[in-house]
């Protein structure tokens, strides 16, 4: 615990100068990302395909390894090959694009399995809790349906409780409306906008801007593996300072 | 559409395998029913049976010879003993050209037939079709005996010997109570008989005859025309038991007595039935033991793969796979055995399970490979964000996807397994195979041992296909 540093007991994430490259170095995806993600703060981050994004959110939990850099999370360098990842991957909810849901289980094992195996909760437990997820968002008559029988809506509703059945203490999201229909691009987002509501506190890749500006409290804009601008949604929306943030912006709203 | 036509293959397929199970019930039934009084004869003993079958049924191939058959002498040429008896005769004769003869004088004959019968009537007796046919019979042997003769010799075959008397009575005195039944080729029929056939249908189909130069109809003279033909048809001799159906029965008691030979007789068929037990159990502990070392080794090499970790591992799985796909079972198999088993003592089947378990396992490894990596990426990502280390999300998410995308692979794997394990004869092994072999051994015939361990085989295979099907159904709910 030494090299832990003392921060704000607010800060939930802090990372530090966050660097992957790629074929040697050839390919710089993250270039020196440096970003604080505090208890209940929504950080919403956008950017042009290829910025980086999704690399640096899939490096907070460690999906991807970063080249250089480290990320302390709850105060604990998490980077350190000595950290056992996996108990810090708990306290980190992720939910992909393409819901990445287990084909061969139903909706109900797919929430409960790691609860049962991870927090040891007894079976009886774990399955009245993730019911009662499943009917916050409407899906209490699907929990023995297979992921196949759902709509993308459903198995990404489905994948969210997944994630929260782990009690997490930040949800990674990353594109979770972009695998979807139009029409079922708003049920999700109700979901996340209720999950902010709470106070979860989470990181969203995105393409939503309505999504970004209204249930955000910080906006995060990424291009080629650097955070060019960051702010409150009214700053990055309504008073962009870069001019890469401009044309950005003037191509997607 | 798609249910029905499913339904429908596997009507087929169901009863594809019950024929072939019934074929085999059917034969054994058949054949112990058929085997149970069975005397060996002699040359001498047929002879005496033929010559006391043609005494005691008057009406037979002597008789009847009388009328076509000038000369005719049949002797015993030789027998074949065993459950479906065959004696073989020899019959020298000489023989009329009927069918002209009739031809020529059958205006005569028909003629003279009818002045018997109005002469009876006239003098107010009785006329029946034998009266008629016991006149005409003079009249035409005197008419056939102008004929040109033909010498000749044809062997007769007989098939089917009805022994009412027990077996010790039977061999006593054989021949009491048998029957002999003779079936006749249609080429022994126009040889011996010539014409007379035809003789006969003619004189059936015939409606007028000329009488005195006037044209008469035969209509309506029933029993003349019943007496008439009666002369000419053969009796006792079966005609609606066309010869070719001699041959199949032929076929078919030689089937049923190489049947009996091989499996009946000394409870031969113990030697498939032990096989078989010893294949399904190699088979078995093999297919279990290769699934297992095959998991391992696929997984040790996936995840070398995809973290860079077990390298060493990976190198000694990789070194394995090389060596196993690279030599051909038997020689695996022999080195197993005779090279590092033998020496220290242990015994055939343990060596037989292992060196199939091994040659298997590196098969599996590669298909369990194949399945691992084809299980999308994205499955592993979801199960390490939740927290569940690289272990817990093979087992729980990447296997069972894996496992059910490689089944039918798997299923193959273990049907040529199945398959496979007849090398086992090499080291000494009692399989199936040897079973047959051993049967090939004592009885010295092909055909039936080595049929029946390939339809053994064969039915074996065809079950495990059915209850894989019936498996990857189960496995493939998740999938609509």
């Amino acid at each position: 615990m030494s090299d832990n540093i003392e921060i704000n007991n607010d800060v939930i994430i802090h990372v530090e100068d966050l660097k992957k490259h790629y074929n040697n170095g050839a390919v710089k995806a993250l270039d020196g990302v440096s970003l604080d993600i505090n208890k209940g703060d929504v950080v919403a981050i956008i950017g042009p395909s290829g910025s980086g994004k999704s690399t640096f959110l899939r490096s907070l939990n460690l999906l991807e390894e970063p080249s250089e850099g480290r990320i302390f999370f709850n105060g604990v360098d998490i980077t350190d090959s000595k950290v056992n990842i996996n108990i810090h991957r708990q306290k980190m909810g992720m939910v992909f694009q393409q819901f990445n849901l287990f084909p061969h289980m139903t909706v109900l094992k797919n929430m409960t399995l790691a609860p049962m195996k991870l927090l040891k909760l007894p079976k009886a437990d774990a399955e009245a809790t993730a019911l009662q997820y499943l009917e916050r968002v409407g899906l209490g008559d699907r929990a023995d349906a297979y992921p196949a029988q759902l709509s993308g809506g459903q198995k990404q509703r489905v994948a969210i409780m997944r994630a929260l059945c782990m009690q997490p203490e930040v949800m990674l999201f990353d594109e979770p409306t972009s695998a979807l229909d139009p029409e079922m691009v708003g049920e999700v987002l109700d979901v996340m906008k209720e999950l902010a509501e709470g106070g979860m506190t989470m990181a969203v890749v995105t393409h939503e801007m309505g999504f970004a500006r209204e249930v955000a409290n910080r906006v995060v804009f990424m291009e080629s593996g650097v955070i060019v601008e960051e702010g409150s949604p009214e700053e990055i929306f309504g008073n962009p300072s870069s001019d890469r943030l401009k044309s950005f912006l003037a191509k997607v709203l | 559409m798609k249910k029905d036509e499913k339904k429908k293959k596997l009507l087929i397929e169901a009863i594809v395998i019950i024929a072939v199970i019934l074929v085999f019930a059917v034969v054994v039934i058949v054949d112990t029913v058929r085997s149970s009084p069975s005397v060996d004869l002699t040359v001498e003993q047929a002879q005496t049976l033929l010559d006391n079958t043609f005494e005691m049924v008057p009406n037979s191939v002597a008789l009847t010879a009388n009328h076509v058959v000038e000369e005719s002498e049949i002797t015993v040429k030789s027998v074949k003993n065993g459950n479906g008896k065959e004696i073989i005769f020899e019959c020298t004769y000489e023989t009329v050209d009927i069918q002209s003869v009739y031809s020529e004088n059958k205006d005569n004959l028909f003629s003279s037939a009818y002045d018997f019968y109005r002469a009876e009537k006239d003098a107010g007796r009785m006329v029946n079709a034998t009266k008629i046919r016991q006149n005409f019979d003079n009249g035409f042997i005197e008419v056939a005996s102008k004929g040109e003769k033909v010498s000749g010799e044809i062997d007769i075959y007989v098939y089917e010997l009805e022994e009412a008397a027990a077996e010790e009575d039977a061999l006593a005195m054989p021949f009491e109570d048998t029957i002999l039944r003779v079936y006749l080729s249609d080429e022994v029929i126009n040889t011996v008989f010539g014409g007379l056939l035809n003789v006969c249908n003619d004189a059936i189909n015939t409606k007028e005859f000329s009488y005195n130069g006037e044209t008469l109809s035969i209509m309506n003279l029933t029993t003349l025309k019943r007496g008439i033909s009666d002369c000419f048809s053969i009796r006792n001799f079966s005609i609606d038991k066309p010869d070719s159906s001699a041959y199949f029965v032929s076929i078919w008691n030689s089937f049923c007595d190489e049947f009996y030979r091989n499996f009946i007789k000394n409870a031969q068929w113990s030697y498939l039935a032990k096989g078989l037990l010893t294949t399904i159990e190699i088979t078995l502990l093999a297919a279990l033991f290769g699934i297992l070392i095959g998991f391992i080794c696929a997984i040790v090499r996936c995840t070398y793969e995809k973290t860079g970790k077990l390298m060493i591992l990976d190198q000694i799985v990789r070194l394995y796979l090389t060596v196993i796909r690279g030599t051909p079972l038997m020689i695996q198999l022999m080195i197993i055995y005779f090279v590092l088993l033998l020496p220290v003592g242990i015994e055939k089947f343990p060596a037989a399970v292992l060196c199939f378990s091994i040659n298997s396992g590196a098969y599996v490894a590669e298909i369990v490979r194949g399945g691992i990596m084809s299980v999308d990426g994205g499955q592993i990502e979801a199960g390490r964000s939740l927290g569940l280390n690289y272990i817990l999300t093979m087992y729980h998410i990447v296997v069972p996807q894996a496992f059910k995308a490689v089944l039918p692979s798997l299923a193959n794997e273990f049907i040529t397994l199945l398959k496979e394990s007849s090398v086992a004869f090499y080291i000494g092994v009692a399989d199936l195979t040897q079973g047959g072999l051993k049967i090939r051994s004592i009885t010295y015939s092909n055909f039936m041992p080595l049929i029946a361990v390939a339809v053994i085989y064969l039915v074996m295979v065809l079950i495990l296909t059915r209850l894989v099907g019936v498996l990857e159904r189960r496995l493939r709910k998740d999938e609509r």
